[in-house]
């Protein structure tokens, strides 16, 4: 563990001392870009990002929640290499309000919990510098119509997803469609490229993984067996994807398969993107435990540099007769374009919890 | 005198129409034409290869007017949307078109790399490289 974070201790002094002992035409940086040293292949780059959410129960949480490190290059005209190391939620100062009854759910049943019920402040501290490998693999260009890719990379599948660091994404808080249905990271083997037909419009992914993940802390499910794919056609402004998957969940031991449907419009100031997604556990005693998730967003160029983000989401979990439906409104400010600045307020209704629930997100990323 | 007016403004809007924007290759390409969606791919870093030669598009600075204009038309989007664009591929480890400073370097460029691909206007071309497409653009 130690080795690590002195591994990236080591990488990061040695980027500064570089970045300072060499003369301008050694070294090639620019802002979100990352820096590249003559005649080395890599070039070394990352990502930074700090969050502060509030609930309407009075809850918050700052957190300063991805630390990132970037190296990539072409090692030959075919072949790529790419590593992103990196450690979440370095420090998390948070104030929680939880249910005393949740410790004792195995009381009589029939009591009136809303009499009983009561409810405890835990407020915490945590720093967490560990680095972990987030991204480690290899590319084999074979032609535009097969890539291969070999380690550990990001699922791809969805819009949400191949894109779910804070510096890019949209808004702060996830759509549960892009978070519930298949592992974020994959380790194992990807095909991926153009088709050659139709003008090469169409793009797929294909990949297995038969192994444990090299590093699994980050990933949201955990797993050592999955397959999936996605294939996409790109018309002129609009995109429409179709992923199919399954996987074998470590946690909760079941075997689930997933389809999902994605569409994507975009024009100079508009962006419109959807997603759905539909899960299916099998091998279960329950007769049906299906889930499904779509959420629709749009995305506004207010005017330069200045985007308004609305979204409406919605789950759905058959066996606990779970609804959630969410709506959000947000403002995303790009002064420089690796820096985005993002303001948010979701509300959520959960028919478990029977209660609407307000949150406010506000963040700040860079990429570097 | 309307008559001379009325002709000077048809010069200034015939001259405002019919630029042209040319695609040149490095001679040694194998191909003699692109579409305007394969120029596309390569310039978005989606498409390397023509029959195993690694593409090696160039871009000339984002306030060069003639980047504009071919942003608009071939890449239909802005610097902003651009930006974002590059940013995604940046968190995979793939880097924007090399950028060069004039379209005279550009020619240079292209005619001694093996896959170079560039953009010009017809009056900087020469017998070192290939044109593989020609855009009709507005002037201004």
């Amino acid at each position: 563990m130690y080795g690590r974070k002195n591994f990236l201790i080591l990488l990061i002094s040695f980027l500064f001392l570089f970045s300072f002992s060499f003369s301008e035409d050694l070294i090639d940086y620019q802002f979100g870009r990352g820096i590249k040293f003559k005649n080395c292949p890599l070039r070394f780059g990352g990502y930074f990002a700090v969050k502060y959410e509030n609930t309407s129960q009075d809850e918050y949480e700052f957190n300063i929640e991805d630390a990132a490190l970037l190296i990539y290059g072409d090692l030959t005209q075919k072949t790529r290499f790419f590593l992103e190391i990196g450690a979440k939620e370095l420090y998390v100062k948070k104030k929680e309000i939880e249910d005393e009854e949740d410790e004792n759910e195995n009381e009589d049943e029939d009591e009136d919990k809303d009499e009983d019920k009561k409810t405890f402040i835990k407020e915490e501290k945590e720093l967490n510098i560990k680095p972990k490998i987030e991204r480690l693999y290899f590319d084999y260009l074979y032609s535009d119509y097969l890539k291969i890719r070999i380690g550990q990379f990001i699922t791809p599948i969805g819009l949400w997803n191949p894109v779910h660091i804070p510096p890019l994404k949209w808004t702060l808080i996830d759509p549960v469609t892009a978070t519930k249905f298949f592992p974020r990271l994959t380790t194992g083997i990807k095909f991926f490229g153009l088709l050659p037909f139709q003008n090469e419009t169409w793009e797929y992914s294909l990949f297995i993984q038969k192994t444990k993940n090299i590093n699994e802390t980050h990933n949201n499910l955990k797993t050592d067996d999955f397959i999936g794919g996605e294939i996409k056609k790109y018309f002129e402004s609009v995109s429409v994807g179709l992923a199919l998957g399954k996987f074998k969940d470590k946690q909760i031991k079941k075997d689930l398969n997933f389809v999902g449907l994605n569409f994507d419009f975009t024009c100079t100031r508009l962006e419109v993107m959807a997603e759905y997604m539909h899960g299916k556990e099998k091998d279960t005693n329950i007769d049906n435990n299906d889930r499904s998730s779509y959420y629709l967003q749009g995305v506004y160029r207010v005017f330069s540099k200045n985007y308004l983000i609305l979204r409406k989401e919605y789950f759905k979990e058959v066996y606990n007769k779970n609804k959630i439906n969410a709506y959000l409104i947000g403002w995303n400010y790009r002064p420089l374009y690796p820096i985005s600045l993002k303001l948010e307020l979701q509300w959520k209704k959960d028919s478990v919890k029977k209660e609407s629930e307000r949150e406010f997100a506000t963040s700040f990323s860079i990429l570097f | 005198m309307i008559k001379k007016l009325i002709i000077i403004i048809f010069l200034i809007c015939f001259e405002s129409f019919g630029e042209e924007i040319l695609i040149i290759g490095n001679k040694s390409l194998p191909v003699d034409h692109l579409s305007k969606h394969e120029v596309k791919l390569i310039y978005l870093k989606k498409k390397l290869f023509i029959k195993n030669i690694k593409l090696v598009p160039v871009n000339l600075s984002p306030f060069n007017p003639l980047r504009k204009k071919f942003n608009k038309y071939i890449l239909k989007m802005d610097n902003e949307q651009l930006n974002l664009y590059w940013n995604k591929m940046y968190f995979y480890g793939i880097d924007p078109p090399v950028v060069l400073s004039s379209q005279r370097s550009v020619v240079e460029f292209v005619s001694k790399i093996k896959g170079g691909i560039g953009y010009i206007t017809p009056k900087y071309l020469n017998k070192k490289v290939k044109v593989l497409l020609v855009i009709e653009v507005e002037k201004n």
